[in-house]
C-alpha cells in the first residue's frame, strides 16, 4: 500500500491545465488587442492605399480584404488545437509544446511582417503599423506556455522513472537516503560507460550538424533580402514579402497546379501499376519464364537518369522512333512531342512507369508470396475460380502492404522529381512542365535570387513536411509499423 | 494441382498473360537495343531518317566509338566518376557503419535522442539554396571536396545498416568483452562481418548513387576536367555540346558530316555509359532484390 501511495503521478496536473489555459486566453486576447489597435491607429491615420486591416488580412490595396494572413491563421489554429489537446487527451505536454512553439513562431513572424511591411511596393505609410503592444503581451504569454509545458513534461519524465524504478524493487528494500538519481547524474554515469560509443557517433554527428542542420539555418534568407556581402543576419529583413510576391505573381498557380497534376497522375496510373503486374507474374505457371520477366523488367531502373532523359528526348524527337511509331502504325503526324505542353504530362508519368514499373513490383510479389497456401486450397474447395481466389484470397492479403505504400505515397505528394524535370523540360512547355521545385532551381541557381528562392522552397518543404507526418502517424495507427 | 481442370476464361486469360508479358519484355528490351543498333549503323542513313531499328544499319562502322575514345572529356570524366565512387563510397561506409554501430547499441543515454536529430533531416531539409550556400560559404566551389563532402552519410541507409547491427546478438559481444575487447573491434571484428549481407546492399546502394551522380556536380562544379561520366553524358546529350564533334580528332571524319556524328556519337556514349551498369546488373540482382527488402521493413 504504502508504494502505491508513493507512486508519483504521470499525467498532466490540474494546476498546469489552468494555467496553460489561462495563458492561452491571454494570448488570444492580447492577439485581438494587438489587431484592435491596428484598426484605431488606421482610423487615425488615414491611411488611403493599405493601412492595417488589409495587411492583417492580406488583401491587395484596391481589392477587398480576401484572405487570411497565414500566419496569423496558423496561430489561430495552434491555439485551438492546444485548448482541444488540454481537454481530450490524458499525456499532452507534447502536444502543448508543439502547439504552442508553432503558435510563438507564427506570432513572431507575424510581428516582425507588421514591423517590416512598410515598404516600397506596398506604400504603407511611415510608421502606420508599429508592432503593438497586444502582440508583445501574446508572445511572452506563448513563450510562457511553452515554458510550463516543458518543465511540466520533464516533471512527468522524472515521475515515470520513479515509479519505474519503485517497480523493479517492489520485492527488495531500498537502501536507507535512497533517492533518484538526477538527470544529470544520469547522464554522467552513462557517459563515462560509454564514451567509446559517443567518439564514434561524433563524426557522424558533425556531419549531421554542418551539412543539414547548417542549410537549415540559412533558410532564415526566406525571410530578408540576402546579399553576400551582408551575411545572414546583415542582410535587410524584408518578412512575409517574398510569400506575398509569388503569391499575387502569375508562377504560384501555375507551379503549384503543376505539381500537383503531375504527382496525383504518376499516382493514379503509376500506384495501380506494379500491383497489377505483381498479380499477373503471380499467375503464371512456368517460374522460368517468370524469372526472366522479371530480370528484364528490372532493367530500365538500371538506366541513368541523363541517359533516360537523352533517350526520351531523342525518342519523342520529330523523327525519333516512339515518333515514328505512333505516326506509322497509327497514323499520327509526327512532331516534336517535347515541345508541346499537353503531352508533357503523359511523357512524364508514361517514362515514369516504363523506368519503375518492374522494380515496384518486386515488393508486391513478395508479399504475394508470403499469402497461406492454404487459403488458396480452401477456397478451390468452395468452388472459387482463379478470378475470385484473386478477388477474395490474393487482394485481401496484400492489402496492408498496398495500404501502407500508399499513405507514404500521399506523404510524398508535393514532391516531384525535380531532376528528371530539369533534364527533360525547355521553356515552350513550362507551361504544363514548371514544378515547384523546378521553379525554384530556376529563380535560385539560374538567376541567383537567393532569398526568394529560399522562401518558396521553405514553404513547400513545410507542407510536405506536415504531410509526410500526417501520412506517418496515419500509416502507424493502421498498421503499427510507422517510420519512427 | 495440375488434374485441376481449368475453364475457357483462364486459358484465355493464361494466353493473354504470356503475350502481354512477351510484349512487356520487348518494350522494356527495345530502347536500348535501338541505341546499340543505331550505334553501329551508318551515321548518313542514321542523320537522314531515322527509323525503327532491328539491326545496325550497314555499313557498319565503329567511328562514333573511335571519336568517344579518343576524347579527353570522355576519358577524364570516366578517371573521375571511378574516383568519384571509390573515394566517395569508401569514406560513406566507413562513416556510415560508425554510426550505425553506435546508435544501435542498447542503453545508450543519448542514442535516442541522436536518432531523433538525424531522422528529422529526412523529413525536412534547409533546400536548395541553402545548400549551395553553405558549400559556397566555406569556400568549396569548384572542388572535389564540393561533390564528396555534403552527401558523406545518408539517413536511410545509415538507418538500415542499424538495424541489421543492432540483430547481432548481444551474448556475441558480451564473449567478445570478457575477452578484453573494446568497442572497435568489437565492430570490425564481430558486428560487421555478421552483417556482411546488409553491408553488401548499402555500399551497392551508396555506389549506385555514385555513378548516377549528376545534380550537385551540376551546381557545384565549373572545371569540365572535373566532371563526373553523367554530367559530361547530359552536356553532350541534352544540351548539344559541341566539344565532342569539335576539335583534332574530327579530322577523321570529313568537315561536311560533322552534324552526322553528332548524333552516332550520342548513341555512341549511351552504349558507354550504361554498358558497364547492364553487366554488371545480372551478377547483383539479388542484392538490390535483397536491398528493396531491407528497405521495406524500415528502420
Amino acid at each position: 500500500m504504502t508504494q502505491n501511495n508513493s507512486k508519483k503521478s504521470t499525467e498532466m496536473n490540474l494546476l498546469t491545465k489552468i494555467l496553460i489555459i489561462a495563458l492561452t486566453i491571454v494570448t488570444l486576447c492580447s492577439l485581438a488587442l494587438g489587431y484592435i489597435s491596428a484598426l484605431d491607429q488606421t482610423a487615425n491615420e488615414n491611411v488611403l492605399s493599405y493601412n492595417g486591416i488589409q495587411m492583417l488580412f492580406g488583401g491587395t490595396g484596391g481589392k477587398s480584404a480576401s484572405s487570411l494572413n497565414p500566419m496569423l491563421l496558423l496561430s489561430l489554429v495552434c491555439y485551438v488545437l492546444l485548448i482541444v489537446g488540454i481537454f481530450f487527451r490524458k499525456d499532452n505536454s507534447f502536444m502543448c509544446i508543439a502547439c504552442s512553439a508553432l503558435g510563438f513562431a507564427a506570432l513572431l513572424m507575424f510581428m516582425f511582417d507588421a514591423r517590416f511591411a512598410d515598404r516600397r511596393e506596398f506604400n504603407f505609410a511611415e510608421g502606420s503599423v508599429s508592432p503593438q503592444i497586444g502582440w508583445w503581451i501574446g508572445v511572452l504569454a506563448a513563450l510562457a506556455i511553452l515554458i510550463v509545458a516543458i518543465a511540466n513534461k520533464s516533471a512527468i519524465a522524472a515521475a515515470k522513472r520513479h515509479n519505474q524504478r519503485l517497480r523493479l524493487y517492489e520485492n527488495r528494500d531500498l537502501p536507507a537516503g535512497y533517492k533518484d538519481p538526477t538527470v544529470w547524474e544520469i547522464i554522467k554515469r552513462d557517459f563515462e560507460k560509454h564514451w567509446p560509443v559517443y567518439l564514434m557517433v561524433l563524426p557522424v554527428l558533425a556531419f549531421y550538424i554542418i551539412w543539414c542542420y547548417g542549410p537549415m539555418y540559412g533558410i532564415i534568407i526566406a525571410f530578408n533580402d540576402y546579399k553576400p556581402k551582408k551575411g545572414f543576419l546583415g542582410s535587410p529583413w524584408v518578412g512575409l514579402d517574398w510569400y506575398r510576391e509569388f503569391f499575387r505573381g502569375p508562377f504560384a498557380w501555375r507551379t503549384i497546379r503543376n505539381t500537383l497534376f503531375i504527382s496525383v497522375y504518376n499516382m493514379l496510373i503509376g500506384f495501380p501499376a506494379p500491383i497489377v503486374l505483381a498479380l499477373m507474374l503471380n499467375e503464371m505457371r512456368s517460374i522460368a519464364y517468370k524469372r526472366v520477366v522479371q530480370t528484364i523488367t528490372y532493367i530500365p531502373h538500371f538506366i541513368s537518369l541523363v541517359v533516360m532523359s537523352g533517350l526520351l528526348i531523342d525518342f519523342l524527337s520529330s523523327d525519333g522512333v516512339i515518333t515514328t511509331v505512333l505516326s506509322k502504325v497509327f497514323g499520327i503526324p509526327a512532331k516534336n512531342y517535347l515541345g508541346y505542353a499537353q503531352y508533357f504530362r503523359t511523357v512524364y508519368v508514361g517514362s515514369e512507369i516504363w523506368q519503375h514499373l518492374g522494380w515496384d513490383s518486386i515488393i508486391y510479389l513478395s508479399a504475394l508470396s508470403a499469402v497461406d497456401q492454404e487459403l488458396y486450397e480452401a477456397a478451390r474447395i468452395d468452388g472459387a475460380g482463379r478470378l475470385k481466389q484473386t478477388w477474395h484470397v490474393t487482394l485481401p492479403g496484400i492489402a496492408p502492404t498496398i495500404t501502407i505504400l500508399l499513405i507514404l505515397r500521399i506523404g510524398q505528394l508535393l514532391s516531384v522529381g525535380y531532376e528528371k524535370i530539369i533534364l527533360i523540360y525547355n521553356s515552350s512547355i513550362y507551361e504544363t512542365a514548371d514544378v515547384i521545385s523546378t521553379y525554384v532551381y530556376r529563380v535560385g541557381i539560374t538567376d541567383s535570387k537567393f532569398s526568394r528562392s529560399t522562401a518558396i522552397n521553405t514553404l513547400n518543404s513545410a507542407v510536405n513536411f506536415l504531410l509526410v507526418v500526417m501520412a506517418n502517424k496515419i500509416s502507424g495507427m493502421l498498421s503499427e509499423t510507422s517510420l519512427w | 494441382m495440375a488434374a485441376i481442370k481449368r475453364t475457357i476464361g483462364e486459358r484465355a486469360f493464361a494466353v493473354f498473360n504470356y503475350v502481354f508479358m512477351t510484349v512487356l519484355c520487348i518494350l522494356c528490351l527495345y530502347p536500348m537495343w535501338y541505341v546499340f543498333c543505331a550505334a553501329f549503323s551508318d551515321p548518313a542513313y542514321m542523320y537522314g531518317s531515322r527509323g525503327i531499328l532491328i539491326w545496325p544499319y550497314a555499313p557498319y562502322n565503329v567511328k562514333g566509338f573511335q571519336l568517344v575514345f579518343t576524347n579527353d572529356y570522355i576519358i577524364s570524366s570516366f578517371l573521375n566518376t571511378l574516383f568519384y565512387l571509390g573515394v566517395g563510397t569508401f569514406l560513406n561506409m566507413f562513416l556510415t557503419t560508425l554510426g550505425a554501430y553506435s546508435l544501435s547499441r542498447q542503453n545508450c543515454y543519448w542514442n535516442g535522442k541522436i536518432m531523433k536529430f538525424i531522422a528529422f533531416t529526412m523529413y525536412f531539409q534547409g533546400g536548395l539554396i541553402p545548400f549551395y550556400l553553405m558549400v559556397k560559404n566555406m569556400g568549396l566551389l569548384d572542388t572535389y571536396s564540393s561533390i564528396i563532402l555534403p552527401v558523406l552519410v545518408s539517413t536511410w541507409n545509415l538507418i538500415v545498416l542499424r538495424t541489421a547491427f543492432g540483430a547481432v546478438p548481444v551474448s556475441l559481444e558480451e564473449s567478445a568483452r570478457l575477452d578484453g575487447a573494446n568497442d572497435w573491434t568489437i565492430l570490425w571484428r564481430i558486428v560487421f562481418p555478421l552483417s556482411q549481407a546488409t553491408v553488401a546492399v548499402v555500399t551497392l546502394y551508396y555506389a549506385v548513387y555514385w555513378w548516377n551522380n549528376w545534380f550537385n556536380p551540376s551546381i557545384f562544379l565549373q572545371t569540365k576536367a572535373k566532371y563526373p561520366l553523367q554530367l559530361l553524358l547530359r552536356e553532350i546529350l541534352l544540351q548539344n555540346d559541341a566539344s565532342m564533334t569539335s576539335g583534332a580528332n574530327m579530322s577523321m571524319v570529313g568537315q561536311e558530316s560533322i552534324s552526322q556524328y553528332k548524333l552516332l556519337v550520342k548513341y555512341c556514349v549511351i552504349v558507354v555509359a550504361t554498358v558497364p551498369i547492364l553487366v554488371t546488373y545480372p551478377f547483383l540482382q539479388k542484392y538490390f532484390v535483397k536491398g528493396v527488402m531491407i528497405g521495406s521493413i524500415k528502420g
